[in-house]
């Protein structure tokens, strides 16, 4: 079992790993990069579906992501790891397409991972969890959850989805978003406060 | 314990919405189609660019002479047509305050009537005239006339010679 002090250990190889297979890329080693995109893509999946709550958008915006980066990173330096490099990249391309996004279409709420009430640990999680999350529909809950993530700005659901969803920690954030901690801190209180106010209902 | 400990704990049910299992594989697939489609896009591109810059450096030095001559034909052409231009609307400004000074009447120009009935009446005279003059002298002198006798009529004020030496025209009873 993984526990807290085993966490810097594996991130560090982690970090060398990604090292490797950034330098074999850089020389021209494509299958380098394909094992870069296989161990980053579910992560990625992650954070760019939760920010654009759509599946078809977030496998297009994948496929961009991965190909500047691919452009990229032959300059890419090694400053900062590569793991911070890659969410980088993807946040400000979330955002951008949001914004775009924004100006010409509606963000359908309806769009649900209908898949999700089969997943044997989310059941477990939610019936684990039913004093909490009281007797509600799971598809109900999700576009609950969607919605509420959807009144959050972009700046504010990315700190929820990274640090909520994903489980990074304030320092790794900053070092994505290219803000303080202290900055981090204060969005992920405001954007809580909002979503308290969405889904009260359910606490 | 955190205020809004239930929000997150609810919140973090999300990450439960995960790709399926052969998304990763699916997307890498299409993750090298698409960087082979962007690889022969690049390559045409930078083909009909390598193609271009041939193209003009062989052309380079005469493009080089050609730009500035055609740009100074280009400039006396519109130099001259802007002339053109102003020379014709000083010839019109000009008679438009000519025309503008004069009284509305006067500027009419008066038509001249070529057909006035005062100017033909006094042409048929001059011709009846002339005819007469002719017709007289014909029958007065039949016989060859002398060359002093030839007769001058003027009718515009300069000597022209009306008559000549007259002969019968041949076959004229016929």
């Amino acid at each position: 079992m993984e526990t807290a002090l085993d966490k810097p250990t594996a991130a560090a190889s982690s970090s060398a790993e990604d090292r490797i297979l950034v330098e074999r890329a850089q020389d021209g080693d494509t299958r380098a990069f394909d094992d870069l995109v296989r161990k980053y893509t579910p992560k990625l999946y992650g954070m760019v579906y939760n920010m654009t709550s759509n599946r078809e958008d977030t496998a297009d915006l994948l496929q961009e992501i991965f190909a500047k980066a691919y452009r990229s990173v032959k300059r890419f330096q090694g400053k900062s790891s590569f793991y911070t490099w890659i969410y980088s990249i993807s946040v400000n391309m979330t955002l951008n397409f949001l914004k775009k996004r924004g100006r010409y279409a509606k963000v359908s709420l309806d769009d649900v991972d209908s898949g999700i009430q089969n997943d044997p640990e989310f059941v477990k999680v939610t019936t684990a969890a039913r004093d909490t999350v009281r007797e509600v529909n799971i598809n109900e809950l999700q576009k609950r959850l969607n919605a509420a993530m959807m009144k959050l700005s972009g700046d504010h659901r990315t700190v929820v989805t990274l640090y909520d969803i994903q489980g990074h920690q304030h320092n790794e954030i900053s070092k994505i978003l290219g803000v303080s901690e202290g900055t981090v801190r204060s969005r992920l209180f405001y954007a809580h406060r909002i979503l308290q106010t969405y889904l009260e209902d359910l606490v | 314990m955190s205020e809004f400990e239930d929000i997150q704990r609810l919140i973090r049910l999300k990450r439960f919405e995960a790709p399926k299992e052969d998304f990763v594989e699916d997307f890498l697939a299409k993750f090298h189609e698409h960087q082979r489609s962007e690889m022969l896009r690049q390559s045409s591109l930078s083909l009909l660019w390598e193609r271009m810059t041939t193209y003009f450096d062989d052309l380079i030095a005469p493009r080089m002479v050609l730009v500035p001559a055609a740009v100074c034909v280009g400039f006396l052409a519109i130099w001259g047509a802007m002339n053109i231009r102003s020379g014709d609307s000083i010839d019109v400004t000009g008679s438009l305050a000519s025309s503008q000074s004069m009284p509305a009447v006067m500027s009419k120009q008066p038509a001249f009537d070529v057909d006035s009935q005062l100017i033909r009446e006094v042409e048929n005279n001059r011709v009846l005239e002339i005819e007469g003059i002719l017709l007289s002298r014909h029958f007065e002198t039949d016989h060859t006339l002398q060359p002093d006798l030839v007769d001058v009529v003027s009718v515009s004020g300069s000597a022209t010679p009306v008559s000549a030496e007259l002969q019968p025209v041949a076959g004229f009873n016929r």
